[in-house]
């Protein structure tokens, strides 16, 4: 299966959690990728999107070429199959937690993009590790994809 | 090639990471003044605020997995023998020291700077017990005059708190969260914010500011942090700086990791 793995990220949680997932899948043909370097994700399998979230509920500013890149040229993504896992402080933004991850996704799906299993975000404040609750829902998308 | 950082916060642990991902076999050497590494994020960011200390994760794996070397309670008083030894070196000290107000009374014994009420709430028992009393002015108009706000009213029982700046309200420094996650706190009401009030003297029992005294039993200031006497300077050409101890204290993790980046591109740049 032909995979993007997409970060974006400010302090590098996000980054590492990414790189940690790319290891995670890489009997597939895996390619990860900033958000900041992003602007073509047709002709994959499957996107996965990894992204915290900045300010009030806002993509962290790596993403916001991304995010402008579609809100202005709308490409059509059809085609296109995405997964979406936030990461985002719910003790210190309890009204926008998780938004920027949120918004991304809302804005792929109204460009026709088909969202895969189901928007997480994970509480960087738990005491849960994010690599494996991500490991298992990565693996979870890709098993109903198969 | 063999690199030492000075200082374990932040800025040298973004920037062991950057290095360590630009080149992988290099020699990272790290000295950290304290017994425990991670600076501010350990001592400076609000016991609370998990979510920000959760970076200290990235950072553990410089140690568990990458092959980074740390020497805790090993201050540098000179550069001169690690700038002979390494390749190059980093200096991400930081800033030493709160800043002061310079009125008269500032060193009263229930006159706490931030970074000891900090460093005293998130455990380090190498600082001072701040004396808190009941009736608390907090000196400064950013975030961390906030997270001192709410750590007094989470676990103190204070009986009022002005939060006091010499600016106008429009320019006040809080970042909307951080008030929201303030007002939210059942015993909120104890706050109250008061602007354009120059803190001109302290006493036992008050602070005089131009246009008001506050009647006050404890005084804390949050008014950022500066170079100490003993800070380093980058005085060989294999010397550099980066976060605070390169730009000043302002901004927070994502700037110090953006500045790690430059010093690295630096580092290559200057390998070449």
């Amino acid at each position: 299966m032909k995979i993007l793995i997409l970060y974006g990220t400010e302090t590098g949680n996000t980054e590492m959690l990414a790189e940690d997932m790319a290891k995670h899948v890489k009997a597939h043909d895996v390619r990860l990728q900033n958000l900041a370097d992003t602007t073509d994700i047709i002709g994959y399998d499957l996107v996965a999107i990894f992204s915290s979230s900045y300010g009030e509920g806002e993509p962290p500013a790596s993403a916001k070429p991304f995010v402008t890149n579609l809100e202005t040229n709308k490409p059509d993504l059809k085609t296109v199959r995405f997964a979406m896992f936030g990461m985002g402080d719910k003790a210190t933004y309890p009204d926008t937690f998780g938004g920027g991850s949120a918004y991304m996704s809302h804005l792929l799906e109204g460009l026709g993009a088909k969202q895969q299993g189901k928007h997480y975000v994970h509480d960087i404040g738990s005491l849960d590790f994010a690599e494996e609750i991500a490991a298992d829902w990565l693996d979870d998308i890709i098993a109903g994809l198969a | 090639m063999k690199i030492a950082i000075i200082g374990a916060g932040a800025a040298g642990c973004f920037t062991a990471l950057a290095l360590r991902r630009a080149l992988p076999t290099c020699e990272i050497t790290m000295f950290e003044a304290r017994d425990k590494p991670y600076g501010l994020v350990r001592y400076g960011v609000a016991p609370d605020h998990l979510g920000t200390k959760a970076v200290t994760r990235q950072f553990d794996r410089l140690f568990e997995r990458e092959g980074v070397i740390l020497h805790i309670s090993h201050p540098i008083k000179d550069v001169k023998i690690l700038s002979e030894t390494h390749d190059y070196v980093v200096i991400a000290t930081g800033l030493s020291k709160d800043r002061k107000l310079g009125i008269e009374g500032e060193n009263l014994p229930h006159v706490t700077q931030s970074s000891i009420f900090a460093a005293h709430m998130n455990g380090d028992e190498t600082v001072q017990k701040p004396k808190i009393g009941e009736k608390i002015a907090i000196i400064g108009n950013g975030n961390v005059a906030i997270d001192m706000a709410r750590l007094l009213l989470k676990n103190y029982p204070v009986q009022k708190i002005y939060i006091i700046g010499r600016g106008e309200r429009e320019n006040a420094k809080f970042d909307e969260a951080m008030v929201k996650e303030l007002q939210a706190l059942p015993n909120a009401a104890l706050i109250s914010f008061v602007y354009e009030r120059k803190p001109l003297e302290i006493t036992p029992h008050s602070l005089i500011c131009d246009k008001e005294t506050f009647e006050v039993d404890t005084i804390l200031t949050a008014i950022g942090y500066e170079a100490g006497e003993d800070a380093l300077k980058p005085m060989y050409p294999n010397v550099l700086t980066v976060g605070w101890a390169h730009y000043g204290a302002r901004g927070t993790l994502p700037d110090a990791r953006i500045d790690a980046k430059r010093v690295v591109d630096l580092i290559m740049e200057m390998a070449k």
